[in-house]
């Protein structure tokens, strides 16, 4: 079975947030919810100041945080090292959010729409939504809903169909690798080879599945 | 390097914070219940184990409303053994089910309970135990969160404990000073004893307060942490309210009531015992709140950057 993983080039990413909004886009996830996201952070003074992006998703541990807090067994590993939650399972306590180092956990304690404030406009617009709007609620209730958690799942659901996630699909500057960490031969165990990939905050011992290949 | 826009979690909030507050309440004044009760301290018994299972009961009613989805609460039950929440629904549904019954030995039909004093004795016992991990386990609980350095060190169930007793037998004081004012002059003796005792317990968190907060400067995290409770957003709630109400104040009124316990008209004694347990109490639902809201996260570090990790707004 393979173990699915990603490297992410700091060299290539200019930090556009195309990654976060391909993610929005695809899972049609409510305002506030970034399971795919871009972090800016500098350092040095003047002269030598540097900016860097970080692209940051779930990073599909191979020891989940996440999977040891949770009091209900929501969280499991899947054959292919794909952190899920199950949604029946799920009670919303939140303690996975407080335990993920990375930050990927996202719960949703009530659904929000993007076109919340057209309820206030006058007529005609005096319909609640609109089609997208109707079309992206029911698709995440058919997928979610209210009071779980939900997070990055590596897009499984294309990665099945043989398609790519959609943020590496999406990415300008080809900055994202989607493959599989076991095969030695695969174009991500080969970049991480000889490009020096590293993995964020290793001190946590949960070993992700997402590389990063240094920026300089 | 210190880390920029820092800020607490915002996950876990108020309603987190007053179960823990009632159940350290409940669980701490259950123990002191029934240490008192091994003593043969009848009213500081009584008291004391009367408060144990309501207090926790109201507390997991937070708990639940805090859930995302109510309606499963009682999948918590299903895996004892993983998570600390699953462990932490054991014990106190243990601790409730048993401080239930010691309540009931009062009342008939059960009150051949309360006659066979060894039996009453060894449920004390047991429930002691479980009084003990109600108190505790609740640091553990945050400890097991290991982003968030300042919950996770081994002072922090200590911190609980000692908070947890010194509320419990403040309450156990405004039950007995609201009793005393009706009916004289009955619990005088226990009063003193227990006011005593509790600015002993006063007094050790002060130590433990001081050492959770110098325990910080190893990580940079916890040292955010650490001044965000000093000089920053929670410094108010700290020093206004966990310090100087939750603790200077108590103390000082207790101190008073000590020294001059034989010499002042005893209704005036109650009353200041009375007053010194209010802000006690309020102290420690802000301990609970401070230690929740100081729960930074470390950030991400990437070839020698770092990167704080956006708090989820929803």
């Amino acid at each position: 079975m393979a173990r699915y993983g990603f490297v992410i080039d700091l060299k290539k990413c200019y930090g556009c947030y195309t990654c976060q909004l391909a993610c929005k886009a695809e899972h049609l996830t409510p305002p506030g919810i970034f399971w795919g996201r871009c972090l800016k952070g500098e350092t040095g003074k003047y002269p030598t100041a540097i900016r860097q992006a970080l692209p940051i998703l779930c990073m599909q541990c191979d020891d989940p945080e996440c999977k040891k807090v949770c009091p209900t067994k929501a969280t499991t590993k899947r054959d292919d090292g794909i952190v899920v939650v199950d949604r029946k399972l799920c009670i919303g306590c939140r303690y996975c959010v407080l335990a993920c180092p990375y930050g990927a956990r996202y719960p949703v304690p009530q659904y929000r729409s993007y076109f919340e404030e057209h309820k206030n406009l006058p007529a005609p617009l005096e319909h609640s939504t609109n089609p997208f709007d109707d079309y992206a609620r029911a698709k995440w209730f058919d997928k979610y809903g209210e009071g779980i958690n939900t997070k990055c799942t590596f897009c499984h659901e294309r990665v099945e169909k043989e398609m790519q996630p959609a943020c590496v699909v999406s990415c300008p500057a080809k900055a994202r690798y989607f493959g599989d960490l076991e095969d030695p031969e695969s174009e991500i165990s080969l970049l991480i080879k000889t490009q020096r990939g590293f993995q964020l905050n290793p001190e946590f011992g949960s070993d992700p599945a997402v590389y990063y290949l240094p920026p300089r | 390097m210190e880390i920029k826009n820092i800020e607490g979690q915002t996950e876990w909030g108020w309603k987190i914070a007053a179960y823990l507050f009632l159940a350290g309440v409940g669980a701490g004044g259950y123990a002191a219940g029934v240490i008192a009760d091994f003593l043969h301290w009848e009213f500081i018994a009584r008291a004391g184990i009367i408060i144990g299972f309501p207090l926790v009961f109201i507390g997991t009613f937070f708990l639940i409303a805090d859930l995302g989805v109510k309606m499963r609460a009682l999948r918590a039950f299903m895996n004892p053994g993983t998570s600390w929440i699953a462990k932490g629904t054991w014990i106190i549904s243990i601790f409730m089910v048993l401080g239930f019954i010691h309540i009931v030995t009062w009342f008939w039909p059960f009150q051949w309970l309360e006659a066979m004093r060894g039996l009453r004795l060894a449920l004390s016992a047991l429930n002691l135990i479980f009084a003990l991990l109600t108190m505790i386990y609740t640091g553990v609980l945050l400890g097991a969160s290991r982003p968030i350095p300042i919950w996770s060190t081994a002072v922090l169930p200590l911190l609980f404990l000692v908070s947890a007793v010194s509320t419990g037998v403040m309450a156990i004081l405004l039950l007995l000073s609201c009793y005393g004012i009706g009916t004289g002059s009955e619990v005088e003796a226990s009063l003193a004893r227990l006011a005593k005792l509790d600015i002993l317990l006063i007094i050790l968190e002060f130590i433990v307060i001081a050492s959770y907060l110098q325990a910080t400067h190893r990580t940079v995290e916890s040292r955010a942490a650490a001044l965000l409770i000093i000089r920053g957003k929670l410094s108010g709630y700290f020093w206004g309210g966990v310090i100087s109400v939750g603790l200077l104040l108590p103390i000082l009124i207790e101190i008073i009531d000590v020294l001059f316990f034989k010499r002042a008209p005893l209704e005036a004694t109650i009353i200041l015992i009375f007053a010194s347990t209010i802000p006690g109490l309020i102290g420690g639902l802000l301990l609970r709140f401070v230690v929740l809201a100081a729960g930074v996260k470390a950030p991400l570090r990437a070839a020698g950057i770092e990167y704080t990790i956006p708090r989820v707004t929803l």
